[in-house]
């Protein structure tokens, strides 16, 4: 009997929260959802631009088939995938030793932090256009610098290897405060009494930092990767900025390639094949990463 | 619960589908029941623009305030429209493939006649133009509105590559201006020996369109091009010496180390500077480099560019510059029409030609014309092979494998086959 009843009251409590949130519900489904969903199917189309707006030929797999055959597209996303590797280690280990300092610091800290965050709160292509006259070939300081050990000045957009650096260094400069302070929270969580008994079983400082530290950040680490990493797939506006995916291609990301397709050369069938295979490619390696973590944090019975 | 949710993702997919599908039958022709009478009731037309720089300011107000004299009736209403090239097209082509029927008219790049009359971005324009209505204009320029049969812009400005020199370091060494790509060489070298200079001679490397407009003008120079017959020609020995005299300009100091990241403001720079001595440049650039405080005042030199030794064709300049537009879906054709038309005519031509530094795409109209109209019309001009609709394909194929030449990351012969198969993938719609 009261089970009927309570069954009853949840569904109707149910029902007034489907109620109540259906706005909200057709808001995401028709800003969010629809948008995915026809992208894919783009992505699936031989489309032709018509007076009448986008119009589909056929449904194939041929998008996906010039994709995977073009040379340009699997650079594109050894270079993203490494990039995001590279930086967000970079990235992570400084934001650590960061963190470290900061939590150590007094009063000073909150100026500090402020401090710090101004890259952070920086819009990309304005600190873009910073880094590009830092690097530009006549006048930049770096160039400068760097020029004063070389017999001529280099030319640091000119090749792959040095206008990559250059990118990750803009990069690792405007997200490791960003790091920083989320693994600061971590810190602060971390309770006093560990690192007092610690320190009562003689353990140094370099293993206190192994054995309780780092244990104990993973929660927050995750987090801190899982952002970097959706953030720094998606790597768009430095190359723009910077190099426009020169020299050649060798800085063009998965996101520029897609923006290039789409946009400039209005193919719109294999640029919704590359955003859709990106957002995929993301989507499974957060999932993965997620799957991971979830684990150890499980282990360690936080979060 | 899970079953229910695969199924509203079955209808989106299907709904996404079926909006997509529905397109199919529809209209065809965008000038159907559009009457190209100007109209007589008072009409407002938008007109989609880039600032246009003049002597005074701007030019644009120019142009409608002439236009009005003539058709008081029609008001023309400016949109601005976004400085880059690229996000002008995203911009262009999101709010007239969504049916928008503004902007009535728009300024767009004269490479983008194909790939806008293949996508249904512009208006077709030959059925509503008088015959013989283009003979007063260049052919290249007739060549880059064409696509299939059709024309998609009618005349607006023009652009095109000049040799500018520093006339007094010629002077005080006893040294012409170079006739040859040869004597150029040579003479930066002297003036590179006397210290004058760092290096001889500034372009357009970068990783982008600039490159291949500054291609094509080599190509032609050494009698090649990049597309010949609907197919790639850039495997041609002409290719191949031309792209070889550029990479040759960097390893020998002729140009700069970085001109590989030179765009137009670039080279202009190390030309204002000082470190040049002879700059590739678009019309504006004589202009700007005697305005007060350019560093180089009153000590530059113009012409036309130079040719390789022994090649017939000299003089070549690349066709740039822009068109005016029609929106297929206006509803002010008539209005439109008239202002387009307006701006061709040789009223709004010289317009152009007396107010600003932009070239007026009919030259030779003109009492007193300026330093840069007289060096214009004795070039050469050549159209970049912007006939097909995949021509950024195409372009982007030249730009980022000659880029990778000029770097040092990439040998002659290797990144001109790599081109090649991508221009001819493009120009068959299977590149990517």
């Amino acid at each position: 009997m009261s089970n009927t009843r309570q069954g009853t009251l949840s569904r109707k409590l149910a029902r007034t929260g489907w109620l109540y949130t259906a706005p909200s519900l057709l808001l995401i489904l028709a800003i969010t959802i629809f948008p995915i969903v026809f992208s894919v199917v783009l992505s699936f189309s031989e489309v032709r631009l018509t007076l009448n707006g986008f119009q589909v030929q056929e449904l194939t797999l041929r998008n996906y088939g010039a994709m995977f055959d073009s040379a340009e597209w699997l650079y594109a996303l050894l270079f993203t995938t490494g990039y995001t590797v590279v930086t967000v280690a970079l990235e992570l280990t400084l934001g650590i030793l960061a963190a470290l300092i900061l939590e150590r610091l007094g009063a000073a800290r909150g100026w500090i932090m402020a401090l710090l965050l101004i890259p952070w709160s920086m819009i990309t292509v304005v600190s873009g256009q910073l880094w590009s006259f830092i690097y530009d070939s006549t006048y930049g300081v770096a160039t400068w610098f760097f020029g004063l050990f070389t017999d001529t000045p280099p030319v640091i957009m000119g090749s792959p290897v040095s206008a990559i650096s250059a990118m990750a260094a803009a990069d690792i400069w405007k997200t490791t405060p960003f790091v920083a302070i989320i693994v600061l929270a971590g810190l602060m969580m971390i309770p006093k009494d560990v690192y007092e008994s610690a320190e009562i079983d003689g353990a140094g400082s370099w293993k206190t930092f192994w054995s309780i530290t780092f244990p104990m950040l993973r929660p927050t680490l995750a987090i801190a990767v899982l952002f970097r990493v959706l953030q720094a797939f998606g790597l768009f506006d430095l190359p723009f900025v910077l190099t426009s995916g020169g020299p050649g291609t060798s800085t063009q990301s998965l996101a520029m390639m897609g923006y290039t397709v789409l946009f400039q050369d209005l193919n719109i069938g294999p640029g919704a094949a590359i955003a859709t295979s990106t957002a995929l490619i993301v989507l499974l390696a957060c999932l993965a990463f997620t799957r991971v973590f979830r684990y150890q944090v499980g282990k360690e019975d936080i979060g | 619960m899970a079953s229910s949710r695969r199924s509203v993702l079955r209808a989106g997919l299907a709904g996404a589908a079926g909006l997509a599908l529905a397109g199919c039958a529809g209209q065809t022709d965008p000038l159907a029941g559009k009457s190209t009478a100007v109209p007589t009731q008072p009409t407002t037309i938008n007109w989609w623009v880039s600032r246009l720089p003049s002597h005074d300011g701007d030019l644009r107000p120019h142009l409608i305030n002439a236009f009005r004299r003539r058709y008081p009736q029609i008001d023309v209403q400016i949109v601005r429209s976004p400085q880059d090239t690229n996000a002008n097209r995203a911009a262009l082509t999101a709010q007239i493939l969504g049916g928008s029927s503004s902007p009535d008219v728009y300024e767009g790049d004269i490479t983008w006649a194909a790939q806008f009359g293949h996508a249904s971005l512009a208006m077709p324009l030959r059925e509503v133009l008088p015959a013989g209505y283009w003979d007063a204009f260049p052919p290249a320029l007739r060549s880059a509105a064409s696509y299939g049969d059709e024309l998609y812009f009618l005349p607006m400005y023009t652009d095109q590559g000049f040799l500018l020199y520093r006339k007094d370091l010629l002077a005080k060494h006893g040294l012409r201006v170079p006739g040859t790509w040869e004597e150029l060489v040579r003479t930066s070298g002297r003036l590179i020996e006397a210290g004058e200079v760092r290096s001889g001679f500034a372009w357009q490397g970068a990783s982008y369109e600039g490159l291949t407009a500054d291609v094509t003008e080599f190509l032609a120079d050494a009698g090649g091009a990049i597309v010949a017959d609907g197919s790639a020609a850039f495997g041609s020995p002409a290719s191949l010496r031309a792209i070889e005299f550029l990479h040759s300009l960097v390893t020998r100091g002729i140009s700069p180390a970085a001109v590989s990241t030179y765009q137009e403001q670039d080279s202009m720079q190390a030309f204002l500077n000082g470190d040049v001595a002879f700059l590739r440049n678009w019309a504006y650039a004589y202009g700007s480099a005697n305005e007060e405080g350019s560093g180089v005042a009153g000590r530059v030199g113009l012409s036309t560019r130079p040719g390789f030794d022994g090649m017939p064709q000299q003089a070549n300049a690349t066709l740039g510059g822009a068109g005016t537009y029609l929106n297929p879906h206006t509803r002010n054709l008539g209005a439109a029409l008239a202002f387009a038309r307006f701006i061709a005519s040789p009223e709004g031509q010289r317009i152009f030609a007396t107010k600003s530094d932009l070239l007026p795409a009919a030259l030779g109209d003109t009492d007193t014309p300026s330093r840069t109209l007289e060096v214009a019309s004795r070039a050469t001009l050549i159209a970049r092979p912007s006939s097909t609709p995949y021509y950024p394909q195409v372009s982007k194929a030249v730009y980022t494998n000659v880029n990778a030449v000029i770097a040092g990351a990439r040998g002659v012969p290797d990144a001109l086959g790599n081109a090649v198969e991508q221009i001819d993938d493009a120009l068959a719609g299977a590149g990517i």
